[in-house]
């Protein structure tokens, strides 16, 4: 089988356009949140939104795609990728708004006057993230958007892995992206899990998750690919394993059955113990019970010594986009050394017995997971690792 | 990747006795978007009607059509799969639960941002039907949907292919579905030329809606092609419908073999 290495990262979200950007508002503490500003409504619940996304220039694009070739476009160029020729590629993306025709304005026209303008539906029909993201390329190839709630983005990753080590592509492009859409703050509003303050996962005064936007993605190659082009790339995907608990339609296994399935999956992919993990960096939600089920598996799965954070804290939750936008960091931690504190982190939930990072950490392992639980019930798990390891 | 059972439910009916019944015309719908009636190869509600589906209360029409064709694979192939997790779930759909999706909107426009039910949520997301899959039929392996315009079903084939190559699984339920409802009709009578008289031809269209599902394994063999669109004309044009078409030259194959 294959070796898959990492050869470029592009992340955008409220904790910044770019991962330089990005780590160095993690590393201050920075939370950029707010109340919601891209749209009207009466829910005043605080969000993680990007506030420097271009002016549009297409009408009817989706901001979702938007967001995700910003991050694209910054993981190409940290690849160094401006041509495929000769390259067999894929896009796997995950995302939970682009995959429906959630514009409120046009279902409106159509209700009231049995017929409404086509600009949103051609927005909608031309979006499909992985189609249009082939498009931009000038490139055919697989392409496949994962629609499976929170745990798309990572996911998508784990497609993206297997269709590099089934021989099917030569280099994948692969991750999540969301944008704040007043459908699904409508949704968690109702179903009682969004925060009315900034959210504060594994905290004993956690109140709920915050609604937040963006784009991650990593530039996936095989070494047949990476040595042609004469990469020594830093980073692998070594392990993904994805597990569903069949238990209910939107809340987790009490104890958490398929996480500790995944995670035990990827680490046997990756072919290392638990205690080669450096850090995890957690779905961690902030609501209280994915909270509960997640940081309950981690303790039993790793002991206490195992350094937890959850970036969400400083994200917002960008449902499918949150497994691409958490690869990202993840990768980018094990490169770079250190995670940031767990943003939000107050006190320790004694249910729970987890204290996340509360400084600037640093980490020394070779390899790190990243987790992801979704709404269906299915739960996610990628380990990513230095590639010296 | 060897096919071990086929379920399909779609306008002509359900399984070997929707392959084997001559055609028949689609419905034809009041709309409130034009004057005349509009054809659509619309699921009774009877089809859906089955014991199978009795812990469903809840669930969408959508989810139901989905759940039946997947239950149906796996009765066809005889082969358990409760409570492994061995088997995963992948699901191809172009436009998902949009009747749903559709009518959570609704709860906002008549009942404010603040007012909407949490259940028609819940319900309204893409991975809705599989996650009742998976809790019906106990199946704890990777349960994913895959969404696209373009030849969703034959992606999710080859990504079922590889789980199945590098031991993810044992077993793959692959399926594909699609749902018809007002404003896709809509849309459809705004971006294809429709047969107004229901009868499909290369140049004139009839949305239809339906599901198939089938248990793959490891070993030789694979799917029927089902792009031909041999079989459109029994269950009408969709997105994912060559996942029909393969399913109904399957289960073709073997109603000619009991005869």
């Amino acid at each position: 089988m294959q070796e898959v290495y990492i050869t470029g990262m592009g992340v955008v979200s409220a904790a910044g356009v770019g991962v330089a950007q990005s780590l160095a508002s993690m590393a201050a503490g920075g939370r950029n949140v707010g109340p919601v500003s891209v749209f009207d409504s009466p829910i005043k619940l605080p969000v993680f939104e990007v506030k420097s996304l271009p002016p549009r220039t297409e009408p009817g694009k989706m901001r979702t795609l938007e967001l995700l070739e910003m991050a694209v476009d910054e993981a190409l160029e940290n690849a160094g990728l401006s041509s495929f020729d000769g390259l067999r590629v894929g896009v796997a993306m995950g995302t939970t708004v682009a995959c429906q025709l959630n514009d409120l304005g046009f279902y409106s026209t159509f209700r009231e006057k049995k017929s409404a303008p086509m600009d949103s539906v051609d927005g909608f029909l031309s979006g499909n993230l992985a189609e249009a993201v082939l498009k931009k390329l000038g490139t055919d190839g697989r392409k496949m958007v994962v629609a499976n709630a929170c745990s798309s983005g990572t996911d998508s990753i784990g497609a993206a892995l297997s269709w590099l080590k089934a021989g099917l592509c030569d280099i994948a492009i692969a991750g999540g992206a969301d944008e704040m859409n007043r459908i699904p703050l409508c949704g968690f509003n109702a179903l009682g899990v969004a925060s009315d303050e900034p959210c504060k996962p594994f905290s004993g005064n956690r109140k709920g998750l915050n609604l937040g936007e963006g784009a991650g993605v990593l530039i996936m190659e095989t070494a047949e690919s990476a040595a042609k082009r004469g990469l020594n790339p830093k980073l692998k995907v070594c392990g993904y394993g994805s597990f569903a608990d069949a238990y209910h339609l939107t809340a987790p296994h009490p104890e958490g059955e398929g996480l500790v399935r995944a995670i035990e999956a990827a680490l046997k992919q990756a072919g290392i113990s638990k205690d080669e993990i450096a850090f995890v960096n957690a779905h961690g939600t902030s609501t209280p019970d994915n909270d509960k089920v997640e940081g309950r598996a981690l303790l039993r799965l790793f002991g206490g010594q195992i350094k937890v954070l959850s970036t969400k804290g400083y994200t917002g939750h960008t449902l499918g986009g949150a497994g691409g936008i958490e690869a990202v960091f993840t990768a980018a931690a094990l490169a770079e050394g250190w995670v940031p504190k767990s943003g939000g982190f107050e006190t320790v939930d004694d249910e729970i017995g987890l204290t996340p990072t509360t400084e600037k950490t640093a980490i020394t392992g070779n390899y790190a997971l990243s987790t992801s639980l979704a709404f269906g019930g299915n739960n996610a798990a990628l380990i990513i690792g230095r590639n010296e390891a | 990747m060897k096919i071990l059972g086929t379920g399909l439910v779609c306008a002509q009916g359900r399984g070997m006795a929707a392959v084997s019944a001559d055609w028949n015309p689609p419905a034809f719908l009041d709309v409130p978007f034009q004057t005349g009636p509009f054809p659509v190869y619309a699921i009774a509600d009877e089809t859906l009607k089955d014991p199978v589906l009795k812990s469903m209360r809840r669930a969408d029409r959508f989810s139901k059509m989905v759940t039946l064709a997947a239950c149906d694979a796996v009765s066809d192939s005889g082969i358990s799969v409760e409570d492994s997790e061995r088997v995963g779930i992948l699901f191809a759909t172009a436009f998902g639960p949009h009747v749903t999706t559709f009518k959570f909107q609704d709860d906002i426009i008549d009942y404010g941002d603040a007012g909407v039910s949490p259940t028609i949520f819940s319900n309204s997301v893409h991975n809705a039907a599989v996650s009742y899959i998976s809790r019906m039929l106990k199946i704890k392996g990777p349960t994913w949907t895959v969404t696209g315009f373009d030849h969703p079903f034959e992606e999710a084939v080859k990504l079922a292919e590889a789980w199945l190559a590098e031991d993810r699984v044992d077993y793959v339920l692959l399926g594909a579905g699609d749902e018809c409802g007002t404003v896709m009709e809509y849309i459809c009578s705004q971006k294809l030329p429709i047969a107004a008289d229901g009868k499909i031809t290369a140049d004139a269209f009839v949305p239809g809606e339906g599901a198939a599902f089938f248990l793959a394994g490891k070993g030789a063999g694979k799917l029927p092609d089902g792009t031909a669109g041999k079989w459109t004309a029994n269950f009408g044009n969709m997105l994912t419908g060559t996942a029909l078409g393969c399913a109904a030259e399957l289960l073709n194959v073997l109603r000619e073999g009991n005869k």
